[in-house]
């Protein structure tokens, strides 16, 4: 076991009172395991709780229950100066170019602060050829950094970002729809530094997306989220090739692919129905009023994850 | 003279800012029949909305401005209307669904009332014919309890049902033309396939021709039957949707259905992806829009605007690299049913 994982989740939860005895299952019971070097594109679609996953693992929210291992250390609770080492190792970068960088600082000090929190460099002189060196790595030049954000371009911008993330040397990335605000020629620009830097960093990221198309083209092992519960979660190529939840077979189907033929031939199992509320959720299977083969049992009874395969693992009671 | 529905021939719109003039659209051609689907597809900033916004004229005048052109929908040309006249053709012949349902409802007004008030504007009914009118445009676009959602404010509603909602809406006059402008963005995949699943058996029912606005190659492959690819306010290809995916043209074109990731096939070890930016519409190139950001500009490309092509069956493009004089040979890197470049179909 130990070493064979970066990062570890063990039942995550977080939930949000809402207030008037209402609690909003965010996430509910969420486990998984990312190795180090690969990707784990996580899916779902709006409201499902990828983002709160993402922002939990960060401690960007409390986690209300769960464990969360990074290289073999608990540090679902740990003390302040130990939870700066660990930003450090875990980033973000964010899904709106335009709300995630400050607008009172330039690209330069954006980069910047996290070398000067973290004491990395020696002095300012070595910081700011950091700091270039960084926006050379994104694609972007030194005269940017005397730049504001409103500047530049929604591309350039997520560049910015990016570079801020990977500015404190990190091991491990989330990336939370990190491209989903681009147009799609700038989009296929972010996905191949994105991989690039992988390479180069030696990084591993958690990629939460909704576009479907772009979670195959990156991710290794992809997990699908549905209200708050990992529904199906194995390796990108078992998943994408023979879906075995429901839902995970009625999103893919969903997806329309740039093929007029196949588009136009292609039999539509349109999912009817929209996802219910997360508040107060009741037991039983999240996905039963929307599922074709719900029976009694999806409505009373959680679904425990069965393996239905090597690195494919299911929570359905139809298997 | 014409026999298209609709016919746009060489339109140009500028907008007067304080900054100077942005020329938005810049000499954009093409026509509509009855019954189908056009798609409009390009990235955001490349003209496709203020296209269409025009068709339907609904930007003020100023800032906005016709420079040339015309707009022919059944013999008469749309452009030179007054906004009187043109209340007539808005909402009953031309009608238009928004991206963002969530703000395109009254939130103040139940929805019965706004449909009901749209529907009086353009046709003599009493307000009992009117209910009944709406109640089954309602349930015909897949709202279940359509007297109930009658009765409700836009705010009680989810996204996917407040696009239904304008879908209802927009066909109540049974217009000849529907202008979809981004209609399933906002909204998650499953509830995308549903609405356009509601789209298309609506179009089938009611022979309405549509004009699908949309950046998502995807969504465009199962809607329209012919596509106009837009970059910098100019269309740049156009022909039968087959043509344009499966048979290319234009660097551009080749660029924007190669930087998107598929969900059939095999795994691509690198995505096609167009370098820099779109050009500034304050000073558009003088050449071809798109020559700062191709492989294959010549000199040409920078200094005369490429003619359209026609590599025949309606599909034209507007590229220099058609020319019969140019001596480069460029072969495409992506489409299933031409030559492409060797070595580059593996990937």
């Amino acid at each position: 076991m130990a070493g064979e994982y970066l990062l570890q989740v063990e039942g995550l939860k977080k939930y949000f009172n809402l207030g008037k005895g209402r609690i909003l299952h965010a996430v509910d019971d969420v486990s998984f395991a990312v190795r180090p070097g690969e990707t784990l594109g996580l899916v779902g679609e709006s409201g499902c709780g990828k983002t709160t996953v993402g922002r939990t693992l960060l401690k960007l929210y409390k986690p209300d229950g769960g464990r969360i291992i990074y290289r073999d250390e608990d540090v679902t609770h740990v003390p302040a100066r130990r939870q700066r080492e660990l930003c450090c190792k875990m980033q973000m970068i964010y899904q709106d170019p335009y709300a995630s960088l400050n607008p009172f600082m330039t690209i330069g000090e954006i980069v910047s602060e996290g070398l000067e929190i973290n004491k990395i460099g020696k002095d300012r002189a070595e910081r700011q050829m950091m700091t270039y060196d960084l926006l050379e790595m994104v694609g972007l030049t030194k005269e940017h950094a005397n730049r504001f954000p409103h500047e530049f371009s929604g591309g350039q911008r997520q560049r910015a970002g990016i570079a801020r993330a990977l500015a404190v040397n990190p091991e491990f990335v989330v990336c939370d729809e990190a491209i989903s605000a681009l147009d799609v020629s700038v989009q296929a620009q972010i996905i191949n530094m994105l991989l690039d830097l992988r390479e180069k960093m030696n990084l591993t990221y958690l990629f939460i997306a909704h576009d479907l198309s772009v979670v195959r083209y990156i991710s290794q092992r992809v997990a699908v989220m549905y209200l708050g519960k990992i529904v199906e979660i194995g390796s990108a190529a078992e998943v994408y090739a023979h879906p075995a939840h429901p839902y995970t077979q009625g999103l893919l189907n969903a997806v329309p692919v740039a093929d007029p033929e196949f588009e136009k031939s292609k039999q539509y199992k349109a999912m009817t129905g929209e996802v219910s509320s997360p508040i107060n959720c009741k037991p039983g299977c999240r996905f039963a009023s929307r599922c074709p083969r719900a029976t009694e049992k999806c409505r009373t009874e959680d679904p425990l994850m069965k393996q239905v395969g090597p690195d494919h693992f299911v929570a359905c009671h139809h298997l | 003279m014409s026999e298209h529905l609709l016919e746009v021939k060489n339109l140009h719109v500028s907008f007067r800012t304080v900054i100077g003039e942005v020329k938005a659209v810049r000499g954009v051609d093409f026509y509509l029949d009855r019954g189908e689907t056009l798609g409009l597809v390009g990235e955001s900033g490349c003209g496709k909305s203020v296209t269409v916004q025009t068709v339907m004229r609904l930007n003020p005048e100023p800032p906005a401005e016709i420079k040339e052109g015309s707009i022919v929908y059944q013999g008469v040309d749309i452009a030179k209307l007054s906004d009187k006249e043109m209340r007539k053709y808005r909402g009953k012949e031309f009608s238009m669904i928004f991206q963002d349902a969530m703000t395109s409802l009254n939130p103040t007004t139940r929805i019965g009332k706004q449909m009901k008030e749209m529907l009086q504007a353009h046709r003599k009914v009493s307000d009992q014919e009117a209910r009944e009118i709406c109640i089954r445009m309602l349930s015909m676009v897949g709202l279940p309890n359509p007297e109930t959602v009658y009765e409700r404010f836009p705010h009680t509603m989810s996204g996917g049902q407040r696009q239904r909602v304008m879908i209802a809406m927009a066909l109540s006059c049974n217009p000849s033309i529907l202008i979809a402008d981004e209609p399933t963005t906002a909204l998650d995949v499953t509830i995308q396939a549903q609405i356009l699943e509601v789209m298309n058996n609506l179009k089938r029912e009611l022979n309405t021709s549509i004009i699908f606005i949309t950046h998502n190659m995807g969504v465009v492959a199962r809607m329209a039957d012919r596509l106009a690819v837009m970059y910098a306010g100019q269309i740049i290809e156009s022909g039968k949707s087959e043509d344009i995916f499966y048979r290319p043209k234009h660097p551009y074109t080749w660029g924007l259905l190669g930087s998107m990731p598929s969900l059939k096939g095999e795994v691509p070890k690198r995505l096609l992806s167009i370098p820099g930016t779109p050009p500034d519409l304050f000073a558009p190139p003088k050449g071809c829009g798109f020559a700062s950001r191709c492989e294959h500009c010549m000199n040409v490309c920078v200094n005369r605007v490429p003619p359209e092509y026609d590599v025949g069956d309606g599909h034209k493009v507007r590229c220099w690299l058609l020319d019969p004089r140019c001596k480069a040979d460029v072969k495409p890197p992506i489409g299933r049913d031409q030559e492409l470049i060797p070595g580059k179909e593996a990937e």
